[in-house]
């Protein structure tokens, strides 16, 4: 089965007067059909720009600097990392075929529109010009996302809704014109824990429902393994370990993911007085960073010499198990993005 | 809601009733009245008023009378449309005012509108191309226009139309002066009003953009702005729909502050450029202590103040659905 999407050394870099800001730096991933796909990382390691890529709505001063973002669309693939793809084409694909939800379900709906006006809006850009008809999908839509009422929600505006329905009446919006992708950039985060649980429910159902595959944004470890089929751990601008969720929480290569997981307390496995086993160090800014692997110094197991002087590539461990280490694979992401080969010195 | 209202409007009469009290007693507080004045221009001229008429006149007048006294009988009449005399051009003051109020109201109308359109369209330019040269230009300019005061750009701008052989002050030609209404008037009338039109409305105009740009630019940051974008929005169709809609709301509703304005003009700068106004009107009222007629002006203003900040409440009530409470 070819992939729905399929995004092939993606960068996304950030011109500013401080330098550049390689947000997203040689990123691959692919998501089938239906498929979930989890992308983690800590704030700043790229996970959203990644999807601002996907949709083409990178605010400045960030451009897409190279790579490929192929998508599936009826039979045809195109390029959305294509430069020469026009405005309008572009247009007809955002909110058509891929949609997304977005972490701040306060601020993302517009405080002086009423809810049906905003569901609408996406209605007649892309499936009816007859306000009858989307005035009924509306009704419809809102009615799956498990709003009571509809008929009255309709016309109530964002802010007489708490913060779990908006990000329902959100997740209307996205769907109503039966994407095939969806983008879930952290859906749950500023919402409570009982509302998270709906709301990965619901986004579950729809997913079935509609047979759509889903981007799932996310810094949360829970998350992932409750809904995703595969993982892409994203560090600094790339992806650093990739795989089956089952093979990453369970056969976990990367340092980075190992002491990730590590950090998670666990209830009843936690001594009293014990610290929590936080990762040391913070984040680099991803400000002008020389070649070399970006976790080297908050690494245990740091190689000197070799893991901060070349970019380790991302090679195949396992089946369905790729990771980006110097101490699992000997192979080397030169700058052009092609593939080199470490050159150890002799013990 | 209507409760709301009508506590509202009574709060608004109050507001005004103790307005016009303090006004009068203002008025008042320079030592001497109108006939002192009288009685200092005629010793001016060498005339020597006797202090009998000048009593007699405090007494046709009701100057004698304590302060309260003057005020309520003034105010009764106000309310059954008198509004009084004035001492200086011994013609009632609803006359005199009614003379100007059309001419203010419409130079107030002409300025609001030009400060208004220009200023939206600067800001909204400024904050789409944010740091673009036009910006730069719009900022430095808008900067200039705040900081300089109208009168001195009125000096300038006539110095500079009157070499170029164009009208300068008042608002009609000398023949059109003392004419009846015709088209031609009319005409010559429109001719005048782009001066004024433009000085009165920069400073307006300035701030307008700045309030304009800051608003929208916080507006362009918002992530319903994203939304939209990642709906399929089309980028001119989103900017009008979304963040200039939210960003217009607190201009808009400053519209009715400015209901006052309208009607009293801008005075020294309506002195300069000679135009029949209520402003310079008010201003040679007050000195001559010509009482009724600065209380009527100055009871009328409040009104409008009042009447105004009340409108501008209405407005923003109707443009934003959040303060739409219960």
């Amino acid at each position: 089965m070819s992939p729905l999407l399929d995004v092939r050394n993606l960068r996304t870099h950030f011109r500013t007067s401080d330098g550049i800001v390689k947000a997203v730096d040689g990123v691959s991933f692919t998501v089938d059909p239906q498929e979930t796909l989890g992308l983690i990382g800590e704030s700043g390691c790229g996970k959203s720009v990644t999807a601002h890529s996907i949709m083409r709505i990178v605010p400045r001063p960030g451009q897409i600097e190279g790579g490929e973002i192929h998508m599936e669309l009826e039979g045809e693939t195109v390029d959305l990392a294509d430069p020469a793809l026009s405005g309008s084409e572009l247009r007809a694909i955002r909110g058509r075929d891929i949609s997304m939800v977005f972490q701040e379900p306060m601020t993302s709906l517009s405080p002086v529109h009423s809810i049906g006006n905003q569901i609408r809006e996406t209605l007649f850009l892309h499936r009816t010009r007859d306000r009858k008809e989307a005035d009924e999908i509306a009704v419809d839509m809102l009615a799956r996302v498990g709003i009571a009422n509809p008929r009255q929600r309709i016309n109530e505006y964002p802010h007489q809704l708490s913060g779990g329905m908006r990000q329902r009446v959100m997740i209307a919006i996205a769907l109503a014109c039966r994407p095939r992708l969806l983008i879930a950039d952290e859906p749950t985060t500023a919402l409570d824990v009982t509302v998270q649980a709906q709301i990965l429910e619901l986004i579950n159902d729809l997913q079935d429902e509609f047979h759509m595959a889903v981007l799932y944004i996310t810094h949360d470890l829970g998350v992932i393994a409750e809904v995703c089929d595969r993982v892409a751990v994203m560090y600094l601008g790339r992806v650093v370990e990739y795989g089956t969720v089952r093979e990453i929480f369970y056969n976990p290569k990367h340092p980075y993911t190992v002491r990730l997981l590590r950090s998670i307390p666990k209830l009843g496995h936690t001594k009293k007085g014990e610290p929590l086993a936080a990762i040391r160090g913070t984040v680099p800014s991803p400000i002008n960073q020389p070649p070399l692997c970006g976790f080297h110094d908050r690494c245990e197991e740091v190689m000197e010499g070799v893991c901060d002087r070349h970019i380790p590539a991302l090679a195949e461990v396992a089946d369905r198990h790729q990771v980006r280490c110097f101490l699992h694979s000997d192979s080397i992401q030169l700058e052009d993005g092609s593939i080199g080969t470490l050159e150890r010195a002799p013990a | 809601m209507w409760a709301y209202l009508t506590r509202r409007f009574l709060y608004m009469v109050l507001l005004i009733l103790v307005t016009s009290m303090v006004s009068f007693v203002i008025i008042q507080l320079p030592a001497g009245d109108y006939i002192t004045t009288l009685a200092v221009r005629y010793a001016a001229t060498g005339q020597v008023v006797e202090q009998e008429v000048l009593d007699a006149l405090r007494i046709q007048f009701g100057l004698d009378q304590p302060v309260y006294i003057q005020y309520f009988k003034w105010f009764t009449n106000v309310l059954q449309g008198d509004l009084g005399w004035s001492f200086q051009q011994v013609r009632p003051v609803s006359e005199l005012v009614a003379e100007r109020i059309g001419v203010t109201a419409l130079i107030s109308v002409c300025s609001l509108t030009f400060a208004y359109v220009v200023g939206i369209l600067i800001g909204v330019v400024s904050a789409v191309f944010q740091y673009s040269v036009l910006d730069y230009v719009f900022t430095i300019v808008g900067f200039l226009g705040l900081a300089s005061p109208n009168f001195l750009l009125a000096l300038i701008l006539m110095v500079i139309i009157f070499n170029a052989g164009g009208a300068v002050g008042g608002l009609y030609s000398t023949e059109y002066l003392n004419a009846p209404w015709s088209w031609a008037k009319f005409l010559d009338l429109l001719k005048h009003i782009p001066l004024p039109m433009i000085i009165v409305g920069t400073a307006g105009t300035a701030g307008v953009a700045r309030v304009m740009r800051a608003t929208l630019l916080d507006e362009l940051q918002k992530q319903y702005v994203v939304t939209a974008r990642s709906k399929g929005v089309a980028e001119i169709r989103l900017l009008f729909k979304y963040p200039i809609r939210v960003a217009l709301n607190p201009i808009t509703s400053t519209i009715g502050w400015e209901l006052p304005a309208i009607v009293s003009g801008t005075v020294i700068t309506d002195m300069v450029l000679q135009l029949p106004t209520v402003g310079p009107m008010l201003f040679s009222a007050l000195v001559a202590e010509d009482m009724f007629i600065a209380s009527s002006l100055l009871l009328f203003l409040t009104s409008l103040t009042v009447i105004g900040t009340f409108v501008s409440d209405m407005l923003l009530f109707s443009l934003d659905p959040r303060i739409r409470v219960n």
